[in-house]
C-alpha cells in the first residue's frame, strides 16, 4: 500500500514537472499580439493598416465585380452596369437585407475601428519607440477613429459608439448613441489629436495624420451638424423616442457660426504651420488638375494612399471597362459654367436632336473644372494632353449614351494607373467656411471664402449677396468642385433638397443620347439630344441608410425609421 | 495463480472465437466478466491478470481477427460492416488504396471533429495505420462506446474509442497457419448515361426549352440535332462512344497471402505474421513500364514477443511493420469518374478518325482513354512502423496483487512519390484542339511527400485483491503523446507551418469494486492537459461511475430455468476532445499581413499592412462529453442472448465560430466553445445459438439508434424560424419545398406567372420548371422560404443480421446489413444534372417535361424531372426536396460456404486443419435509389464501391 502512494506520488512529480514546457506552444514565425506591438518596424504594420482600413471608407478599394463608386448614387454618373450594387440602390432603393451605399456593409466600419484601437491599446509595449512618439500613434488613431465615426454619422446617424477593442466575452451589447453624443465624440477625438499631431511629418511619412487633418475632421463633422438634415427638432420621419438617433434635437443656428470657426482654424492649421495651400498659380485647369490628381501635391490635407488603389482604379480610370460605364449625367453636367462664368444652354427633353458640331462647340466653352473631369465624345481628353493613351480612339470602348467621359484624378498621369483619393483638401475648409458663414448672415466673408475657390478655377468672382440664392451657389460650387471626392450623396441628403426625388436621386434621371436616340460612336457622330436614362427611387427613409438586418435581428440595434 | 489466469484468459478467448463474437459481451460477462476498462498503454491489460477484472457495468462490442478475415477487402474497415453493435460504417468509393470506410460510434456526437480514436495494442495510432492492417494480425477490436469506459481516455475519449489487439503467440507447440484468398472485385453498380441517339434527342429538347422567351414566351421547336444526324446515331455511323465499357474491366483482382508462426512455453512467446495483399483496379490498363491499373500492395511483417524472466519480470516486443505500394494511372482518380459521368458519348471516337491520334476538344479535353493511356503512371511507397516495448513488474512480493508497468511506443510512417509521364495532344477532325503537346514519357525520380512520427509513453500501476466475495481492483496510468508530421499533412488553422506538433498527456484512473460477482462498482477517471489550449485551459478532469447488478445470481433467480443471466447496468461518465476542425490554439491571437499602406510622396515608401485574424478566445477549451449509459443483459434457457442498452450524450462547449456576436465587435468572431448537441438513442442485440441432431447454428441481430439534434450552434436567427438550423440533425441541407412542375396555364401571355402563383425569385421561370411551396406565404420563393429536408446521410438506424449453420463438414454464412432514416441528395452526384455545363444526360431524366405536340412529345401529365436546359438554371437545381431521396438499404454484406477436409485424411499428410471456401461481399444489395435512380446507395458518384467474390483456402500445421 505505501508502495502505492509511492508510486502515485511519483506519476504526479512527474506530470506537473512536464506539464509547463510539455505543452507550450511551440516557437513559430507566426505574428501574435505579443510580437506584432513588440518592435517599431512591427508596429508600424498595424499603424499601416489602421490608416488603409479607417481611410477606405465609401471607396471601391476591394476592386469587387459590383463594386460602385459614389457617384454612381448621386446622379452625377451612370450606375455602370446591370449587376453593380449601385443598380440596384438606385432602381429599388436602399433595404435592411441588401446593400447600403457603404459597399463595405455596416458592420466592417466596427473592424476598422478596432484597428485603431488595437494600435493605440497596445503601442505602449512597443520596445523602442520614444513615449512622445507613442503619444502621437495614439493621436493618429483617434483621428482616424473620428473620421470613421464621422462618415458614419452621415451615412447612419447615431451609431453605437465602441472606442476600444472588446474582448469577445465581454458584454457587446452597445446600443446606438444619439447623434449628438457620437458628434461630440468626434469632435472631442479631434481636439484630443490635434493637441498631440505634429504638423508635419518627415518627407518618408508624409500622409500621415496632422494636426491639420485632425481639425479638417472637425471642419466637416461640425458643417454636417449644422446642416438642415441633423439640426432640426424634427427629423425627416418621426422616430418618436428615438428622434435623438437620427437628429440633434433644435434647430440651433450657432451650430454655423462653431462650424464656421472650426473651418477656419482648420484652414488656419493647414496653411500656416501645415504646409498646405490652394494650388493658385493662375492656370485654372493645370491648378485644379493638379490639386485633385497629383499624388503628395500641397492643397491635399489627407489622401487614402493605399496600394489597393490599383483595384480602386477599375472604376475610376477610364481605360478600364468598369470605369467606362461610369459616364455623366446631365444634373451634374449642369453644375458646371461656362468659361465665362455663365451657364451653358444644353438641349431639354422636348428639344429636337441637335448637330453634333453643337456639342463639340459647347462642350469647349465649359469651365476648367468640367475639362480636367471630363472627355466628351469623340474629342481627346483635355486632361492629358498629347497624350496618344489619352485620345479619343485609345479611351473609347463601345457605343455609349451618357454626356460625357469621366477622368477625373488622372490629371497629366499618362499611363500611371492608380492614383490618391483625396480625402480632404484646403479648397473643402474654404467651402465650409463659406456655407457656414452665409448660414450665419456673413455675407462677405463668405464670397471672400467661396470666390477663392470660384476664381481659382478661372471664372469671374460671384457677388450675389441674397443668402438663399447664395446658398444655391454655394452648393452648385461643392458639386462642381468636389465631383466624385465622396461629398456630393451626403451633401444632397444633409441639405435636404427639394428635388432629390425628382431629377437628382429619384425620378426621371436625364443624359445625352447620340445619333436620333443610341449611343455615341468613337467618330462620325451626327447629333445628339436629352434623353431619360433612368427612373431613380427615392424616399424619404433613404436620408440615412438601414442597418443590417441581421444585426437588427440580435436586438441591440435599432432600425432607422421606415425600412 | 499465474497459470490459472491464463487458462482464464485463453478459454475466454476461445469462446470468443467460437461465438463469433459479433456483437454480444453477454455471454462472456456471464458470470467472471474480463473487460477490464482499457486505460493507454494497457499493451499488458489482457494478459495482465491486475487489468483482466471488471466492473461488470460497461458495455463494448468485439470481433475477432478471424470474423474480420472472412470479409477478404484490402482495407479492414470494410469489414467491420455489421460486426460491432454500436459502430456505424459508412462504405466509400472502392479506388485501391483509398476506400477507407467512415467509421461513427454510436452516431454523431458533434458538428466539429468527430473522428473516434484507434489504439492498437493500447497506443493512440493513425487511422490510416489501423486501415492496412491485415486481418491475420488483428486478435480482436472492441468499440468502446460506454461513457464510463471513455472517461480515461480525458480528452480523446468523447467520440469513442476503436480498441485493436493484435495477435500474440500462447503457450503451446510451434503452430503453422497459412492462409489464402483470391477474388474477383466488381462495381457494385455503374450506372451508365444515354447513348448518343437518346443525348441528342434529349438535347433538341433542351435547347427548344431554353428558346422559349426568345420565341415570346412560347415552346417552338428548334433542334440542334437534324433527323438525319438522330439516324446516324441510331445507326452506330456517327460517334456513340460508351466511356465506361472503353476504360473499365468487368473486374478488379483481389490476393491475400498470408502465414503465421505462432507458439512458446511458460518462459518467451511468439506470433509472427506475413502478409502480402495486392489489388488491382477496374481501369482497362496494363501495368507496364509506362502505364498502371489502379493498384496497391501491401506487405505486412508483424512479430509479437512475450517473455519472463527474474520472476517478476514480464516483457513484451511488438514489431508491426508494412509496406504499401500504390501506383495509378497518372490522372486523377475522382477527375477521371467525373470525366466519365459528364462526358456526352456523341463527343467524338476515342481516336481521331483521320489522324488515329487520340481525340479531344478543348470542351472535353480530357479523353477518357487517352487519361489510362497516355499520360504514364504515378506511384507511391509507405513505409509505416509500430514498436512497442513494454516491461512489467510484478510487485507481489511487496503486497499481493500489485504490480506496474511501462510502455513506449515508436510509431514512424514515410512517404515518397513516383511518377513516370506523359502527355498527348488532343485531335479532333485532324485538327489540332488544344495547347497540349505530345511528349515522350519522363521519370519524376523519387521524392518523399510525407512523414510522421509518434512517440508514446505510458506508465501504470495495478493493484487487484480479493478477500472472500470481496474483489477489488485499481489501476492508475500516466500517457505522455508526441505526435509530429509533416506541416502538408496538417490540418485547418492558423499557423499551419509550424504546428507540427502535437502534445498530449493524461492521466487515467479506475477503482472497481465487486461483491460476490453480483453487485459491481466502478469509478474511473481521466485528467487529460492538451497543447491546444492557453495555460489555465489545458488541463481538465473526466470522472465516471458505474453501477452493475447480476439479478441471475440473486437467491429468488439462481434456480430459474428460464433465465440463465441476467444483469441490469448503468453508467455516467464524461469524456472530452481537443482536436478541433476549427484549427489549433485558438486561444492565440495572430496577425496576417495585408496589403501595403504608402506614405510620403509618390508612395515614397510602403508600409505593409497586418491584421489580427479571427479574435483570439483565451478561454477556449475541449469540447466535453457527459454521457449516460443503461443497459440490460438477459440469456434464457442458455440459448437465447439478449442485450439491450439506451444511451444519452450531451457533447458541450463544442468549438464555433460565433457570428451571434453584435457587429460592432469588429474582429472575425473568435471561436468559442458554445455549441450543444445531444445523441441519444438505444441498441439492441439478440443472439440464439443451438442445436438441432449434427446441424449447429446461430442467428443474431442487431441494431442501434442514434439520433443527434444541435441544441446550440450560435446561428444568427434566420428569417424565418423554419429555416433554423439549431433544433435539426447535424448535417442537415436545407431547401425549398418542391411541389411539381409550373404548366402552360401557369403564365400569362407575356410570359409572367398568373397572380396568385408565387414569384420565384432565382431567374425567370417558364413551363416545366419546378415550382416551390412560398412557405412563408409571403407572395415570393426565395431563399427565406428553405427548411430542413429529410435526414442526412449518415442513417439513424443501422441493423444486422447474421445467421450461420454447420453441418458434418460444411459450414455457411450470412450477415446481412442495412441502414434506414437516411437521405441521399441527387445534386451531390454529377449525374442529376442533365445537359447543364456541357454533360451528360441520364436514363433517370428520361421523363423530362416537354411539351412539343407537332413533335409528338408531351409528356406534362408524366414528367418526373424539370424541363431539360443547357445553361445554369438556378431554378430547378436550388437545393430542394425535389432532389432529396430516401436513401434507406439492405445489403447482403457477406455470405460464404466452407468445407473443412475431414482430419483423419489430413492426419495422414501432417496436416491439422484444410478449409476451403467461396464468399462473396457485398453480392446484393435493395434500396430505393437503385431501384428507382440505379444509384448505389452509399457510392453515388467517383470510383464505384465494391463487391467481390472470393475463393480461398486455410492450411494448419
Amino acid at each position: 500500500m505505501k508502495l502505492n502512494i509511492i508510486v502515485l506520488a511519483l506519476f504526479g512529480l512527474l506530470f506537473s514537472a512536464c506539464q509547463d514546457d510539455f505543452l507550450q506552444l511551440p516557437i513559430s514565425s507566426a505574428t501574435t499580439v505579443d510580437s506584432v506591438f513588440s518592435t517599431t518596424v512591427k508596429a508600424q504594420s498595424a499603424i499601416a493598416e489602421a490608416y488603409q482600413k479607417n481611410l477606405s471608407q465609401g471607396l471601391p478599394y476591394q476592386g469587387f465585380w459590383n463594386s460602385m463608386i459614389h457617384e454612381n448614387l448621386t446622379g452625377g454618373l451612370n450606375y455602370g452596369f446591370a449587376w453593380t450594387i449601385s443598380q440596384g440602390i438606385i432602381i429599388t432603393g436602399m433595404n435592411a437585407n441588401g446593400s447600403s451605399q457603404d459597399m463595405d456593409g455596416f458592420n466592417y466600419n466596427y473592424t476598422t475601428i478596432r484597428q485603431a484601437c488595437l494600435v493605440k491599446e497596445n503601442i505602449d509595449k512597443v520596445r523602442d519607440m520614444s513615449a512622445a512618439d507613442k503619444a502621437v500613434v495614439k493621436a493618429e488613431m483617434k483621428a482616424l477613429l473620428a473620421y470613421r465615426y464621422g462618415q458614419m454619422l452621415t451615412i447612419w446617424g447615431g451609431v453605437p459608439l465602441v472606442s476600444r477593442s472588446f474582448q469577445a466575452a465581454e458584454d457587446l451589447s452597445v446600443t446606438r448613441s444619439s447623434v449628438k453624443a457620437v458628434l461630440d465624440s468626434v469632435v472631442s477625438w479631434c481636439d484630443q489629436a490635434a493637441a498631440v499631431l505634429p504638423a508635419k511629418w518627415p518627407d518618408t511619412f508624409s500622409g500621415r495624420m496632422t494636426k491639420a487633418a485632425a481639425l479638417s475632421i472637425k471642419a466637416k463633422a461640425l458643417m454636417y451638424a449644422a446642416r438642415p438634415l441633423f439640426n432640426t427638432g424634427t427629423p425627416y420621419l418621426d422616430f418618436g423616442v428615438n428622434n435623438e438617433l437620427i437628429c440633434l434635437g433644435n434647430n440651433d443656428p450657432s451650430r454655423w457660426t462653431t462650424a464656421a470657426q472650426a473651418a477656419e482654424a482648420a484652414l488656419a492649421e493647414a496653411e500656416t504651420n501645415g504646409g498646405f495651400r490652394l494650388i493658385n498659380t493662375g492656370n485654372p485647369l493645370d491648378d485644379y488638375g493638379t490639386a485633385t490628381s497629383t499624388p503628395g501635391n500641397a492643397e491635399v490635407i489627407l489622401a487614402y494612399k493605399s496600394n489597393e488603389s490599383w483595384q480602386m482604379n477599375m472604376f475610376y480610370n477610364l481605360h478600364n471597362w468598369q470605369a467606362y460605364g461610369n459616364v455623366l449625367l446631365t444634373t451634374q453636367l449642369e453644375a458646371y459654367y461656362k468659361q465665362d462664368g455663365t451657364d451653358q444652354n444644353w438641349p431639354t427633353i422636348s428639344s429636337d436632336p441637335l448637330p453634333f458640331s453643337d456639342y463639340l462647340s459647347k462642350m469647349k466653352e465649359m469651365e476648367a473644372r468640367f475639362k480636367a473631369c471630363f472627355q466628351p465624345w469623340q474629342m481627346d481628353a483635355w486632361n492629358n494632353p498629347g497624350d496618344n493613351s489619352w485620345s479619343n480612339q485609345n479611351t473609347f470602348q463601345w457605343e455609349m449614351t451618357g454626356c460625357a467621359r469621366s477622368t477625373k484624378f488622372y490629371y497629366k498621369a499618362g499611363s500611371r494607373g492608380w492614383f490618391e483619393f483625396p480625402i480632404f483638401r484646403v479648397a473643402s475648409l474654404y467651402l465650409s467656411a463659406a456655407e457656414a458663414y452665409n448660414e450665419s448672415g456673413q455675407t462677405v466673408k463668405a464670397l471672400e471664402r467661396l470666390n477663392k475657390v470660384h476664381q481659382r478655377a478661372g471664372l469671374p468672382a460671384v457677388t450675389v449677396t441674397n443668402q438663399a440664392a447664395l446658398r444655391k451657389i454655394i452648393q452648385r460650387e461643392w458639386a462642381a468642385e468636389f465631383f466624385a471626392e465622396n461629398y456630393r450623396l451626403q451633401d444632397i441628403k444633409h441639405w435636404k433638397l427639394e428635388n432629390i426625388g425628382s431629377g437628382i436621386i429619384g425620378g426621371s434621371i436625364r443624359t445625352f443620347a447620340y445619333n436620333n436616340g443610341n449611343g455615341a460612336k468613337m467618330t462620325g457622330n451626327t447629333n445628339y439630344q436629352s434623353k431619360i436614362e433612368y427612373q431613380g427611387f427615392w424616399s424619404p427613409r433613404q436620408y440615412l441608410n438601414p442597418f443590417p438586418q441581421t444585426e437588427v435581428n440580435k436586438a441591440i440595434i435599432v432600425q432607422n425609421p421606415g425600412y | 495463480m499465474k497459470n490459472h489466469l491464463n487458462v482464464n484468459k485463453r478459454t475466454v478467448w476461445l469462446l470468443a472465437l467460437l461465438l463469433g463474437s459479433t456483437c454480444l459481451n453477454a455471454h462472456s460477462q456471464q458470470v467472471d466478466s474480463l473487460k477490464a476498462i482499457p486505460l493507454f498503454a494497457p499493451g499488458m491489460s489482457q494478459s495482465n491478470p491486475f487489468l483482466a477484472s471488471s466492473t461488470g457495468s460497461l458495455i463494448s462490442s468485439s470481433v475477432s481477427g478471424t470474423t474480420i478475415a472472412k470479409t477478404p477487402v484490402p482495407n479492414v474497415t470494410n469489414a467491420l460492416y455489421g460486426r460491432l453493435q454500436g459502430l456505424i460504417v459508412g462504405q466509400n468509393s472502392g479506388e485501391p488504396g483509398y476506400d477507407a470506410a467512415t467509421l461513427n460510434i454510436r452516431g454523431l456526437g458533434t458538428y466539429d471533429n468527430s473522428n473516434l480514436v484507434v489504439c492498437v495494442d493500447g497506443f493512440i495510432t493513425t487511422s490510416s495505420y489501423f486501415q492496412y492492417l491485415s486481418p491475420s494480425e488483428i486478435e480482436s477490436i472492441t468499440v468502446l462506446k460506454d461513457p464510463a469506459s471513455l472517461a480515461a481516455f480525458g480528452m480523446k475519449g468523447a467520440n469513442g474509442v476503436l480498441w485493436i489487439t493484435t495477435k500474440r503467440g500462447t503457450v503451446s507447440k510451434p503452430q503453422i497457419q497459412f492462409n489464402l484468398v483470391t477474388g474477383l472485385q466488381q462495381a457494385l453498380r455503374i450506372n451508365k448515361p444515354y447513348g448518343s441517339y437518346n443525348y441528342a434527342r434529349l438535347y433538341n429538347q433542351a435547347i427548344s426549352n431554353d428558346n422559349y422567351a426568345l420565341n415570346n414566351n412560347k415552346l417552338v421547336w428548334s433542334p440542334k440535332y437534324t433527323d438525319a444526324q438522330l439516324q446516324a446515331y441510331q445507326n452506330d455511323t456517327a460517334p456513340s462512344v460508351d466511356w465506361y465499357a472503353e476504360t473499365l474491366k468487368k473486374y478488379g483482382r483481389y490476393q491475400n497471402a498470408n502465414l503465421s508462426f505462432t507458439g512458446g512455453d511458460q518462459v518467451s512467446k511468439y506470433a509472427v505474421i506475413l502478409d502480402y495483399m495486392k489489388q488491382t483496379g477496374l481501369y482497362n490498363v496494363p501495368t507496364s513500364a509506362t502505364t498502371s491499373n489502379a493498384q496497391i500492395q501491401r506487405f505486412n511483417l508483424r512479430t509479437n514477443l512475450d517473455f519472463k524472466f527474474f520472476k517478476i519480470f514480464e516483457a513484451r516486443v511488438d514489431l508491426g511493420g508494412r509496406i504499401e505500394d500504390r501506383q495509378y494511372p497518372n490522372y486523377n482518380g475522382p477527375k477521371l469518374w467525373r470525366n466519365l459521368e459528364t462526358y456526352p458519348s456523341n463527343i467524338y471516337q476515342v481516336r481521331d478518325g483521320n489522324t488515329q491520334n487520340w481525340s479531344g476538344t478543348a470542351l472535353y479535353p480530357d479523353n477518357p482513354v487517352a487519361s489510362l493511356l497516355a499520360l504514364g503512371r504515378t506511384a507511391t511507397h509507405d513505409r509505416t512502423l509500430q514498436a512497442n516495448f513494454t516491461l512489467k513488474e510484478n510487485l507481489d512480493f511487496i503486497t499481493q496483487g500489485l504490480s506496474i508497468s511501462q510502455a513506449i511506443s515508436f510509431n514512424t510512417w514515410t512517404r515518397n512519390s513516383l511518377g513516370r509521364t506523359a502527355s498527348y495532344a488532343r485531335f479532333n477532325n485532324g485538327v489540332n484542339t488544344t495547347t497540349d503537346k505530345a511528349t515522350d514519357i519522363a521519370s519524376l525520380g523519387s521524392s518523399p511527400t510525407n512523414q510522421y512520427n509518434w512517440q508514446q509513453i505510458t506508465l501504470n500501476a495495478a493493484y487487484k485483491r480479493s478477500v472472500g466475495k470481496h474483489a477489488l481492483s485499481a489501476d492508475v496510468n500516466y500517457f505522455l503523446s508526441d505526435y509530429m508530421l509533416d506541416w502538408n499533412i496538417n490540418s485547418s488553422g492558423l499557423n499551419t507551418g509550424n504546428n507540427i506538433f502535437y502534445h498530449y498527456q493524461n492521466l487515467g484512473g479506475q477503482f472497481q469494486y465487486s461483491y460476490d460477482d453480483k453487485y459491481f462498482l466502478a469509478l474511473s477517471a481521466g485528467y487529460s492537459g492538451s497543447d491546444n489550449y492557453a495555460p489555465g485551459n489545458r488541463w481538465a478532469f473526466y470522472p465516471a461511475l458505474s453501477l452493475g447488478w447480476v439479478v441471475s445470481r440473486e437467491d429468488f433467480l439462481a434456480k430459474n430455468k428460464a433465465i440463465t443471466f441476467f444483469k441490469v447496468r448503468a453508467s455516467a461518465g464524461q469524456s472530452g476532445f481537443d482536436q478541433s476542425n476549427q484549427g489549433r490554439y485558438l486561444y492565440q491571437q495572430y496577425f496576417t499581413t495585408y496589403g501595403t499602406y504608402y506614405t510620403g510622396n509618390n508612395g515614397l515608401n510602403s508600409n505593409s499592412g497586418i491584421v489580427p485574424s479571427y479574435a483570439a478566445n483565451p478561454e477556449i477549451r475541449a469540447e466535453r462529453n457527459t454521457g449516460y449509459n443503461v443497459g440490460v443483459d438477459l440469456q434464457l434457457w442458455n440459448k437465447l442472448s439478449l442485450t439491450a442498452d439506451g444511451f444519452f450524450n450531451k457533447r458541450t462547449g463544442i468549438v464555433t465560430s460565433d457570428y451571434t456576436l453584435p457587429g460592432l465587435f469588429g474582429a472575425t468572431p473568435p471561436y468559442r466553445n458554445l455549441g450543444i448537441v445531444s445523441n441519444k438513442g438505444f441498441e439492441f442485440a439478440l443472439n440464439f445459438t443451438d442445436k438441432v441432431g449434427d446441424v449447429k447454428y446461430h442467428l443474431n441481430a442487431m441494431t442501434l439508434y442514434a439520433r443527434n439534434q444541435v441544441k446550440q450552434m450560435g446561428e444568427v436567427a434566420p428569417v424565418n424560424a423554419f429555416s433554423r438550423l439549431t433544433g435539426q440533425r447535424i448535417g442537415t441541407t436545407l431547401g425549398l419545398q418542391a411541389v411539381g412542375f409550373y404548366d402552360i396555364t401557369d403564365f400569362n401571355a407575356d410570359g409572367t406567372l398568373k397572380s396568385g402563383i408565387a414569384q420565384p425569385t432565382f431567374g425567370s421561370v417558364q413551363p416545366g420548371d419546378i415550382r416551390y411551396k412560398d412557405t412563408d406565404g409571403n407572395g415570393k420563393v426565395d431563399q427565406n422560404d428553405v427548411t430542413s429536408m429529410g435526414y442526412t446521410s449518415l442513417p439513424e438506424w443501422t441493423y444486422a443480421f447474421d445467421a450461420g449453420t454447420s453441418y458434418k463438414n460444411f459450414d455457411f454464412s450470412i450477415l446481412l446489413q442495412g441502414a434506414a432514416n437516411r437521405s441521399i441528395n441527387l445534386l451531390n452526384s454529377s449525374q442529376a444534372v442533365a445537359f447543364v455545363d456541357n454533360t451528360n444526360v441520364y436514363p433517370t431524366a428520361g421523363q423530362a417535361w416537354a411539351y412539343y405536340p407537332d413533335q409528338g412529345i408531351d409528356t406534362r401529365a408524366t414528367a418526373t424531372y424539370p424541363r431539360f436546359t443547357t445553361k445554369a438554371n438556378m431554378n430547378n437545381y436550388q437545393s430542394s426536396t425535389f432532389w432529396i431521396k430516401n436513401g434507406s438499404f439492405l445489403r447482403v454484406r457477406n455470405i460464404e460456404i466452407g468445407y473443412t477436409l475431414p482430419s483423419e485424411l489430413l492426419h495422414k499428410i501432417h496436416l491439422e486443419n484444410v478449409r476451403i471456401y467461396v464468399n462473396a461481399t457485398n453480392p446484393f444489395t435493395w434500396s430505393y435509389v437503385s431501384k428507382h435512380y440505379n444509384l448505389d446507395p452509399e457510392t453515388i458518384s467517383g470510383y464505384a464501391g465494391l463487391k467481390t467474390y472470393n475463393t480461398g483456402i486455410t492450411l494448419s500445421f
